[in-house]
């Protein structure tokens, strides 16, 4: 209990901090946003066999695309001025840390999805808000998946000199369960006639996914992560 | 190759030219492995058993017309089953070429590995041995 | 001793690979059935001899996967620079016989399907697997001093996620692997032959792996020796 706590305090330090500059919010979405622009000049709005098939991978694309770069950033901010060792240092376990930082990242990674969601909805016309609550579940999986394998690749990367080439090719590979389940959960909710079904099965399969990496990466963060 | 065609040819025909001999065997009567009739059914023409018992008995009495009998059909099996195995040995000619691939493939692959290694291992002795050497003439100088 | 061992490791898997070739193309039957009076339609005649190869290879891509997640474990573990070669050469290897796998099942597929390649599922998962590996030795590469580290950590992670790939991927064209597979059902003249060269594919990955630890060996020994060289102001 003591080290959900201090998680949470790890964790509302980082969103304050993101709150006050607003940098990597404003940045991803507007990142974000972009990569929606784009799509629809791709994809036309009024072919919506077309869209229907291609709306999942433009959602998970833009939070994977999103989601290194707020890692990147997240992390950078600490190397900066060196807090990433302060942090450490820290009374708290080291666990705690890693904690607060993944949920910060959770935060982050869905504040993006609240904006993309809505305007692929809205510019492209995708069927999104069919399934609300499954979508929200599927998204918030995911966005946990990225958020915690992310984090404990961006701190063991923190000293790396090459760290932002290398986070993709270590991060896209390793997440590309993830990235699948994601899709196809969401391709069964916006098909016609939707497949609820199938989509509880790829939500169960991220579910799976989150606890199994989640207990990997609280077992090594600590021995990748010296400092 | 060809010997192996030719081998699976005889094994297939034998067989072939086996089954009518045992189907013409009249079954034992009362064997395990002949289901009873069931109960309420009228019991069955007692014909089939006789019937071919009395045909090979007549096709036996005459030795030259059961041989051409099993002649002509031993032929045409035998046509039917050699068109297959040619059709057969038709595509191992063809796709011998891919199992080529695939093998040249693997060992080039393979060869190209161990040739790198081999490579990067000379390298490095040529490397850790200079290394030494700088380092024991730094140890020499400073003595 | 340690020197002889990988003549003797090469001498043994060339000669059990001789030995399986000699069972592959000359005792074991050219595969296919006739049934019905026809051809039957999953015969795959001369192609069948390459899945000898493509499995077994594809058996040692998964224990050299295995092999690196474990000894990674334990580098990071006990922090020991030894687990941290023998991982670095399995991944090595993994990745050669990854491109093995990929390129005789490709070929294989064109025989069979008479395509290269269609993102069946199971041709899917071993380019995943095989991108993740060749992502662990570009970081191994560029990563730096930490490069062991990061490194460690994506094999874990990558050795984790393999059943989530086999899962992900389903089943499909691709003749069954498993319990009820292809490999199990095979008649008693075909296993012997598959047996033989899964023991070749073993030995000749035990001999690769080991080549390539002594590689790794002589490649830490020059940075400490480089590194030693720089503090005493010897080298530039």
């Amino acid at each position: 209990m003591a080290l959900l706590r201090q998680a949470g305090r790890v964790a509302w330090k980082d969103l304050r901090v993101e709150l006050r500059s607003k940098e990597i919010v404003m940045t991803m979405v507007f990142f974000a946003t972009l990569l929606v622009v784009i799509y629809s000049f791709a994809f036309p709005a009024s072919d919506i066999e077309l869209v229907r098939g291609a709306v999942p991978g433009m959602l998970w694309v833009a939070l994977a695309f999103t989601g290194t770069i707020a890692l990147g950033r997240a992390f950078d901010r600490e190397r900066e001025n060196d807090t990433m060792r302060a942090l450490l240092l820290s009374p708290v376990p080291r666990l705690a840390v890693f904690l607060g930082k993944a949920i910060a990242m959770t935060a982050l990674i869905l504040a993006v999805a609240v904006v993309c969601v809505p305007l692929l909805a809205l510019w492209l016309n995708a069927p999104l808000f069919a399934h609300p609550g499954e979508l929200a579940l599927a998204v918030v999986l995911g966005a946990i998946g990225i958020a915690f394998i992310g984090s404990v690749f961006a701190a063991t990367l923190l000293k790396v000199r090459s760290r932002d080439v290398l986070l993709p090719v270590i991060l896209y590979p390793l997440l590309v369960p993830l990235f699948v389940a994601g899709t196809k959960a969401t391709a069964a909710l916006v098909a016609e006639p939707s497949n609820v079904e199938l989509a509880w099965f790829w939500i169960r399969f991220l579910g799976i996914y989150d606890a199994v990496f989640l207990v990997l990466s609280l077992w090594t963060f600590e021995s990748l992560v010296i400092e | 190759m060809n010997k192996l065609i030719v081998i699976l040819i005889l094994g297939l025909s034998a067989v072939a030219a086996a089954q009518p001999g045992s189907a013409a065997q009249p079954p034992q009567p009362g064997s395990a492995a002949q289901p009873a009739p069931p109960a309420d059914q009228p019991p069955p023409p007692p014909a089939p058993n006789d019937a071919r018992a009395a045909c090979s008995a007549a096709m036996n009495a005459d030795p030259a017309f059961a041989k051409s009998i099993i002649a002509t059909v031993d032929a045409k099996s035998d046509a039917k089953i050699l068109e297959m195995h040619q059709q057969a040995a038709g595509q191992v000619a063809e796709n011998q070429r891919h199992v080529i691939y695939a093998y040249a493939a693997m060992w080039i692959l393979a060869a190209g590995f161990v040739a790198f290694m081999w490579w990067r291992q000379q390298a490095l002795k040529a490397e850790l041995a200079q290394l030494r050497r700088d380092l024991d003439a730094a140890a020499k100088d400073s003595k | 001793m340690k020197r002889l061992a990988v003549p003797i490791l090469a001498a043994l898997s060339a000669i059990t690979l001789a030995v399986s070739i000699h069972y592959i193309f000359v005792k074991a039957p050219i595969q296919y059935t006739i049934m019905d009076g026809r051809l039957f339609q999953s015969s795959l005649f001369f192609n069948q001899k390459i899945f000898y190869f493509h499995v077994a290879q594809a058996f040692m891509l998964f224990a050299a996967v295995g092999l690196a997640g474990i000894t990674s474990a334990i580098f990071l573990k006990t922090r020991n620079p030894k687990w941290d070669d023998i991982a670095a050469a399995a991944v090595d290897v993994a990745v050669l016989f990854g491109a093995v796998v990929l390129a005789t099942g490709s070929i294989w597929a064109k025989a069979a399907w008479d395509v290269w390649w269609n993102w069946e599922p199971r041709l899917t998962m071993s380019l995943l697997l095989w991108l993740i590996l060749v992502g662990y030795a570009l970081v191994r590469k560029f990563a730096g001093p930490s490069a062991d580290r990061v490194a460690a950590g994506m094999a874990i992670f990558g050795m984790v996620g393999v059943p989530f790939i086999y899962k992900m991927v389903g089943e499909d064209s691709h003749p069954p692997s498993g319990a009820d597979g292809v490999v199990m059902n095979l008649g008693a003249e075909y296993k012997i032959a598959f047996l033989m060269s899964v023991i070749a594919f073993l030995l000749w990955f035990v001999t690769l792996t080991i080549m390539r630890v002594q590689t790794t060996r002589a490649e830490r020994e020059a940075r400490e020796l480089r590194e030693r060289g720089l503090d005493l102001g010897v080298l530039q």
